[in-house]
C-alpha cells in the first residue's frame, strides 16, 4: 500500500457510529481499520466512499448522512458531500 | 417540479449565497480593509467551495445534540466520582498542561474567527468561520466545565488565565495564536485552521484522546472527541482556504509557501509539549510520540502535500528535521519539565521502570543511548536525597519561545544554537525554522515578550530568582509545582486509596 | 525581507540593553553537559570577569553536576556566538568582547558528560 495516498476516517467506538463503520467496510474493499481506545481509524487508498444506503440497511430506518458529525473524529482529503454518499479522495477539487 | 425537495448542494446554495451585497455608501475596499494588503489575489470569491454543506439550522441541530451529550457524561462523571478512576494522578500533569495551555488557545481561536469572519469579503467564508468562532468558544467553555470538576480535587488548575499570562512554558501557545491574531486574515486561517488543524492537531486529538480514554478519563475523552467533531469542520475549512486561495492566482503560490513553511514548524515547536503528554504523562500507554509523528504526519502529512503538489506547493520548510527530531524533543522536553517543575503549576517525576522499559522499545538506542543515562543519574541524586532542580533562568529561542533543549538533528550530544544580528541586536533562536521566522519578520519578532528576559528586565513582580517567579506566579512548591512524588496531589491520591499507589506497574495495563 | 503590513509599523526590541540598566544579559552553555537541559540566561554586569563569572556565578548553578570537579579552565575551547573563541579568563566580559545577548559556550575535550553520555 502506498502511504501517500491515503484517505482515512474515524469515529467514535460506540453503538451509534458501529452501523456508519460496519458500512464503511462493507463498502470499501481495502480499508484498514485500526482499533483504539475509543476510536476506530478507517484508511482506504485514494478514495473512501461513506453511503447511505448502506448504513440504512444496518439500523432498518431512515438515516440522514449529515448525521456523521455527532460521532465523527477526523478525517483526510477533499470532502464531496450529498444526500446518498460522503465521499473523502484526493484529487482536483470540486 | 416546483414542490421537490431541495437537494443538498442546492439548499446549502440558497441558504449561504447572496447574503452580501455590494456596498455603495462606502468603498468595499474600506468596508473590508485587511482582506488585500498581504498580497493575496482573490478574482472571483464565488468561487469559494464549502466542502461539509452545514446550513446554520443543521449546525444548531447537531451542535446541541454534541452538547446533550457531553454534558450527560460529564454529570455522570462527576456523580461517580470518575475522579478517582484515572490510572494515577501523574496523568493530571497532562490535564493541567491542557487547562493551562490548551484551552486559552481556543479563546484566542474564537477571537480570531470572529475577526476575520468579519473581514473576508466573501460570504461563504464568512459563513465557515462564524461556525468555527462559535465551535471554539464552545471548546473553550466545555474544556473549563470540564476541568473544573478535577479542580476541586486536584491542584494547579486553580487560575488558568492568571498563569496564561505569567507562566514561563505558557508563552509558548500564547506566542504562538498572537502571532497568528496580529496577521493578515489568509495568514490567519491558514495558519491556525490549515497549518494547526488540518496538519498537526490530529496529534493532539487522536492519540492523546484516546490515551485519555485509556487512563479512565471519560471527562476529557468527550469533550475531546466532541471538539474534534468540530475540528473536522475546521480541517476541511483549512484546506478549502488553501485550495481556493491557490487557485485564485498564482502570485498567490509562493506567499502562501511562506505561510505553510513559518506555521507549520510554529506548531511543530508548539506541538513538542504535546508529545511529552503522549510519552511521559499517560501511566498506560497508547502510542509513542515518534508513532504518532509517523502516522499524522509521515503518512497522512505527506498524501496532503503529494495531492496539493499539483498547485505548485512542497512540503514546509525543515519538514525532515521535524521527522529526524521525533526521536528526540520528548525526552529532552521532559528533561526540562522534570527539573524546572518548581516553577510551573505542574509536577513532574522520574519515569518508573516499566516506563522506562516501554521508552526503550519505542526509541531503541536513542533512548537508553541519550536518555536512560539523565534518568539515572537523576535518580541517583534523588536516592541521595538531592533531588535535582534548576535554578537559573534559560535561555529562549527568541521565535517559538520554546527553552533550547533541542541539540542538533545529526549529533544528539551537540546543544543546537543559531544567531542573527538585526539592527545592531544580537537574536538567538533553536533551529533554522526559527531563524527563517526571525528573518522574514524582524519588526514583528524583535518584540518577542519572552519571560526570562522580562524577569531579567525586573517584569515578573520585581523577581530575579526562579523561586520569586514561583511566588509571583501563585504556584507554590509541593502544592502546585514541584516533584509529583513530594506533592499534595499524591499525598491525597494514597488516602482516596487507602493508602496504595495505583500506578500501573506495566505499560499495557 | 521586510514584512508585509497595513501602515507604519515600528517598534523598539523588547528586550534592548538599556531595558538592563548597566548590565547585559548573556547565555552560556557547557557542551556535552545535557543535564544541564537548556543553556542558562544570566544578567550580569559586564565589568564581571569570566573566571569570575565561572566561579562565582556558573559552578554554584551547576555543583550537582558530578563533572564540575573535573573542569579545567586551561583546557576548555570556547565559542562565542558560536565562532571560535580565545578569552582571557582575567578579563571583564566588556574586554573579552562579549556584548549583549552574546552566546557563549565551552567545552573541555574528553569531559563528555557522564560515562561519556553527553550528560
Amino acid at each position: 500500500m502506498n502511504l501517500h495516498d491515503k484517505v482515512f476516517i474515524s469515529f467514535q467506538n460506540n453503538d451509534e457510529a458501529r452501523p456508519i463503520i460496519d458500512a464503511i467496510i462493507a463498502d470499501n474493499p481495502g480499508a484498514i481499520v485500526s482499533e483504539m481506545p475509543a476510536m476506530i481509524k478507517i484508511d482506504v487508498p485514494k478514495r473512501l466512499v461513506v453511503k447511505r444506503e448502506t448504513i440504512e440497511q444496518n439500523i432498518g430506518r431512515a438515516f440522514d448522512l449529515q448525521s456523521i458529525h455527532i460521532n465523527l473524529i477526523s478525517l483526510s482529503g477533499n470532502i464531496d458531500e450529498s444526500e446518498d454518499e460522503f465521499v473523502l479522495a484526493w484529487g482536483k477539487r470540486g | 417540479m416546483a414542490d421537490r425537495k431541495l437537494g443538498l448542494k442546492e439548499k446549502y446554495q440558497l441558504m449561504t449565497r447572496g447574503l452580501d451585497w455590494e456596498t455603495t455608501y462606502q468603498p468595499m475596499d474600506k468596508v473590508f480593509p485587511f482582506d488585500k494588503y498581504e498580497g493575496i489575489k482573490i478574482k472571483d470569491w464565488s468561487k469559494w467551495e464549502d466542502p461539509f454543506r452545514l446550513t446554520m439550522d443543521a449546525y444548531w441541530k447537531y451542535q446541541s445534540e454534541k452538547e446533550r451529550k457531553l454534558y450527560a457524561i460529564l454529570d455522570s462523571f462527576s456523580q461517580n466520582n470518575g475522579q478517582l478512576n484515572i490510572s494515577d494522578a501523574r496523568y493530571m500533569t497532562a490535564i493541567k498542561l491542557w487547562a493551562q495551555g490548551i484551552t486559552p488557545l481556543e479563546y484566542y481561536a474564537h477571537r480570531g474567527f470572529c475577526h476575520v469572519g468579519r473581514h473576508f469579503r466573501g460570504a461563504g467564508a464568512r459563513v465557515a468561520c462564524q461556525m468555527q468562532a462559535l465551535d471554539e468558544l464552545r471548546h473553550a467553555q466545555t474544556q473549563m466545565h470540564a476541568f473544573s470538576h478535577y479542580n476541586k480535587y486536584f491542584s494547579g488548575l486553580h487560575q488558568a488565565i492568571h498563569m496564561r499570562d505569567r507562566a514561563w512554558y505558557l508563552s509558548i501557545p500564547k506566542s504562538f495564536f498572537e502571532d497568528a491574531l496580529t496577521s493578515g486574515p489568509f495568514e490567519f486561517v491558514t495558519s491556525i485552521s490549515f497549518a494547526f488543524e488540518y496538519v498537526l492537531t490530529n496529534l493532539l486529538f487522536m492519540p492523546f484522546v484516546s490515551g485519555a480514554a485509556y487512563n479512565g478519563d471519560m471527562a476529557t475523552t468527550t469533550f475531546g472527541f466532541s471538539a474534534q467533531s468540530d475540528e473536522s469542520r475546521h480541517m476541511t475549512l483549512g484546506l478549502e482556504v488553501v485550495k481556493f486561495v491557490l487557485e485564485q492566482h498564482e502570485d498567490n503560490v509562493p506567499i502562501m509557501q511562506r505561510y505553510i513553511d513559518k506555521w507549520f514548524w510554529r506548531g511543530y515547536r508548539l506541538l513538542a509539549l504535546v508529545g511529552t503528554m503522549m510519552d511521559y504523562m499517560l501511566p498506560k500507554k497508547v502510542m509513542s510520540w515518534a508513532e504518532a509523528w509517523g502516522i499524522y504526519w509521515e503518512e497522512n502529512g505527506f498524501a496532503l502535500f503529494n495531492d496539493l503538489s499539483r498547485y505548485g506547493i512542497r512540503l514546509p520548510k525543515y519538514h525532515e528535521i521535524a521527522t529526524k527530531e521525533k526521536l528526540h524533543i520528548t525526552h529532552q522536553a521532559w528533561n526540562v519539565f522534570y527539573t524546572a517543575c518548581p516553577a510551573t503549576g505542574f509536577h513532574a517525576w522520574l519515569p518508573q521502570p516499566y516506563e522506562m522499559d516501554w521508552l526503550s522499545e519505542k526509541y531503541g538506542e536513542t533512548f537508553d543511548r541519550f536518555y536512560r543515562p539523565r534518568y539515572e543519574l537523576f535518580g541517583e541524586m534523588e536516592k541521595a536525597g538531592k533531588r535535582f532542580y534548576t535554578n537559573r533562568l534559560p535561555f529562549v529561542c527568541q521565535t517559538c519561545q520554546v527553552p533550547d533543549f533541542f541539540t542538533e538533528v545529526d549529533n544528539p550530544m551537540k546543544q543546537a544554537v543559531r544567531h542573527h544580528e538585526w539592527r545592531g541586536m544580537k537574536f538567538n533562536f533553536c533551529s533554522d525554522g526559527c531563524k527563517d521566522i526571525f528573518v522574514n519578520e524582524p519588526e514583528k519578532f524583535c518584540q518577542s515578550y519572552i519571560p526570562p528576559q522580562q524577569i531579567y528586565q525586573g517584569n515578573a513582580g520585581g523577581a530575579r530568582t526562579l523561586q520569586e517567579y514561583a511566588a509571583w506566579l501563585h504556584c507554590p512548591m509541593g502544592s502546585d509545582a514541584g516533584d509529583y512524588y513530594s506533592s499534595d496531589d499524591y499525598k491525597n491520591w494514597l488516602k482516596w486509596h487507602g493508602g496504595r499507589d495505583t500506578s500501573p506497574t506495566t505499560a499495557a495495563a | 525581507m521586510s514584512m508585509v503590513t497595513i501602515g507604519t509599523y515600528d517598534f523598539p526590541c523588547a528586550d534592548r540593553v538599556e531595558n538592563y540598566g548597566t548590565d547585559i544579559n548573556i547565555y552560556c552553555c557547557w557542551e556535552h553537559h545535557l543535564l544541564i537541559p537548556c543553556p542558562a540566561a544570566y544578567r550580569l554586569s559586564p565589568e564581571i570577569t569570566l573566571r569570575d563569572f565561572l566561579e562565582q556565578v556558573f559552578k554554584p548553578d551547576h555543583d550537582h553536576h558530578p563533572q564540575m570537579l573535573q573542569l579545567d579552565y586551561t583546557q576548555l575551547r570556547w565559542t562565542h556566538d558560536s565562532q571560535p573563541w580565545s578569552p582571557d579568563l582575567a578579563k571583564s566580559l566588556r574586554d573579552n568582547g562579549v556584548t549583549h545577548m552574546s552566546y557563549l559556550s565551552f567545552y573541555q575535550p574528553g569531559l563528555d558528560g557522564v560515562n561519556g553520555s553527553g550528560v
